[in-house]
């Protein structure tokens, strides 16, 4: 366990007060139909962090999201948002969401979705603030075009393409000002220069101050901008800290480059040298993890058994490498 | 957020063709009769006082479309209310927006009940430009057999356009309560359309005289109580107790069953 994790469980003291955590869950437990969607999930996101919530699809995110935002009962646990339970209803006007990918009406234009949202969601930010006024028509163009929209937007959105109703979604929850941001899978549906839009967007709204709090099951989407991770796998949190601390929990792994790959493999297997099991072979490359950190034991061994070797070393583990190990499966699968 | 409902209900073409369609037939009611006179029929026949009088084209209309075509119209609004936000994914951004659930049933109920006085205030008022178009209007003979003036007959005519809308109340009422358990708006509209046929099927099986009192539709028809002198106010009090009862019934389940719904839509 890490010294960030040990902070995290034990630190329950001053644990719920808003200036620490904008979410936090504890014990939050779901079952649907007698299976565990999550289990004694507890999670902290720090106030300020971009935190990157990942897991295979199936693995519980979803549900916690949909828990976290009041649209789902727990049958165990707390929530705490913005240091308020969830339960009060007001907190959620703090929250921008993105949940689940895009919902607008198909027979509305983009503009009218935004001016429908607009005027549900301004009582609840009237409550909040009274001095709120109302979004006019300059105010909702301005979130149009935050996202690139304003070109389509008396086009159905029916008419809209994945990309643009991903946009729109992401513009209905910059509407307001927002303490915190709920971003469930931003980037389905985008390509690859959306990725990278919506990408900066966080980076720049996390600047402004804004928590962020987004899912997805590829890491590689979201790595680069997270401060912060948690991982999930079959409803069971797997583990939750800093990028660093991940990164730092992880052990090197052993770099073979032979063109007797298969002999090398046999023969670390046999002296115990490294787990099978973690063993992978591309052409004539071979990695691994150790069970031995005795490397000059393992390259002495190897050549005595007459493996010729091309080159040999440590290398750090790529993240993708260890959210494989911890979940089980390949993160860009779906 | 009431407002925002009205607006979402008349900004959607499905809306406006229903109300189009529906504004045509007294129309088409009045080009038949014209053409082939009123024959005969059952209830109080109001297809054979068009031809003497255009006035009761609005009654002709309004008891023609009440048994089918109304229910159908109102259904497909009513049930579309979380049902159709379900489908289209905007449930949960309501109610994240955040709307209360209690409120989003509230509007929800109060826009759809909106619906169906404009829808059958509008027929009636279209109804009555049909039936003095093509017919001869002026003093109206009621179904007692005293005549009253021109006005007197608008204004009956309008009250029953008013009874008429408040008859469609269960069909609100039951479409929101059934939009509840279901993500798919059609399954909804069918079931409510369902109930209400069953309800008027049931109406006409003397065996079940018992339950009578109780069914949605039952005094329905009770609005052409208006054109005697003096009204007979018992079938249409009875009509409003028993639509503020559906209101209430309907509401009640629809409550409980939204209230702590899991939205997984």
């Amino acid at each position: 366990m890490t010294e960030l994790e040990q902070t995290l469980s034990s630190g329950t003291s001053n644990a719920g007060a808003y200036q620490d955590y904008a979410i936090e869950t504890k014990s939050l437990t779901k079952a649907f139909s007698g299976r565990e969607a999550v289990s004694d999930l507890s999670l902290r996101v720090p106030v300020g962090s971009i935190f990157g919530f990942l897991g295979p699809n199936g693995s519980g995110k979803t549900t916690t999201i949909r828990m976290m935002l009041g649209l789902v009962s727990s049958n165990k646990g707390d929530i705490t948002i913005l240091g308020q339970p969830v339960e009060q209803l007001n907190q959620l006007a703090r929250v921008g969401v993105v949940v689940e990918g895009p919902g607008f009406y198909p027979y509305l234009s983009g503009f009218d979705n935004l001016q429908r949202f607009a005027e549900v969601s301004y009582p609840a930010q009237k409550r909040l603030n009274p001095e709120t006024s109302k979004l006019r028509r300059p105010d909702i163009l301005q979130s149009l075009e935050r996202v690139g929209l304003v070109g389509a937007k008396d086009k159905k959105y029916r008419a809209y393409s994945l990309g643009m109703k991903q946009r729109l979604s992401i513009a209905a929850a910059l509407m307001w000002p927002r303490d915190l941001l709920v971003l469930d899978e931003p980037t389905n549906g985008l390509d690859p220069q959306g990725i990278v839009e919506v990408r900066e967007l966080i980076t720049s709204l996390n600047q402004e101050g804004m928590t962020i709090f987004v899912s997805s099951h590829i890491l590689s989407e979201v790595e680069m901008i997270c401060s912060h991770i948690a991982i999930m796998r079959d409803g069971v949190l797997q583990f939750q800290g800093s990028v660093e601390d991940f990164k730092g929990s992880l052990s090197k792994e052993f770099s073979l480059v032979t063109s007797q790959v298969d002999l090398a493999k046999e023969i670390l297997v046999r002296f115990e040298f490294i787990d099978l099991h973690s063993c992978k072979i591309e052409g004539n490359h071979l990695t691994a993890q150790l069970s031995s950190e005795n490397i000059e034991e393992i390259v002495k061994t190897l050549v005595e058994q007459g493996v010729g070797i091309r080159s040999v070393g440590l290398v750090e583990p790529s993240l993708e490498d260890a959210f494989v190990a911890l979940t089980g499966r390949s993160s860009n699968v779906s | 957020m009431f407002l925002s409902e009205i607006k979402l209900l008349l900004k959607r073409r499905r809306t406006e063709v229903l109300f189009i369609l529906l504004l045509l037939e007294p129309w088409l009611l009045a080009f038949l009769i014209y053409q082939f006179g009123g024959g005969g029929g059952q209830g109080p026949n109001f297809l054979n006082l068009v031809t003497h009088n255009g006035i009761f084209l609005v009654l002709a209309s309004l008891s023609s479309l009440l048994p089918l075509l109304l229910p159908l119209a109102v259904s497909l609004v009513s049930s579309d209310a979380i049902a159709g936000e379900a489908s289209n994914g905007t449930l949960r951004y309501l109610l994240t927006a955040p709307v209360s659930r209690f409120k989003l049933l509230v509007h929800k109920m109060s826009s759809s009940l909106v619906f169906i006085f404009v829808l059958s205030v509008t027929i009636s008022l279209s109804g009555l430009v049909a039936g003095s178009v093509f017919f001869p209007v002026g003093k109206v003979l009621l179904l007692s057999g005293q005549t009253v003036s021109f006005f007197h007959g608008v204004l009956l005519v309008l009250l029953s356009a008013l009874l008429v809308g408040l008859s469609l109340i269960c069909v609100v009422a039951i479409g929101i309560a059934i939009s509840t358990f279901t993500d798919i708006p059609v399954g909804a509209t069918l079931g409510t359309l369902g109930a209400i046929i069953l309800s008027e099927i049931l109406d006409n099986i003397t065996q079940v005289r018992g339950i009578w009192p109780l069914l949605p539709t039952n005094y329905w028809m009770s609005f052409s109580d208006l054109f005697r002198s003096p009204i007979i106010f018992s079938g249409i009090s009875k009509n409003i107790v028993n639509q503020v009862g559906w209101l209430i019934f309907a509401f009640s389940i629809a409550l409980a069953k939204f209230r702590f719904k899991d939205i997984t839509s």
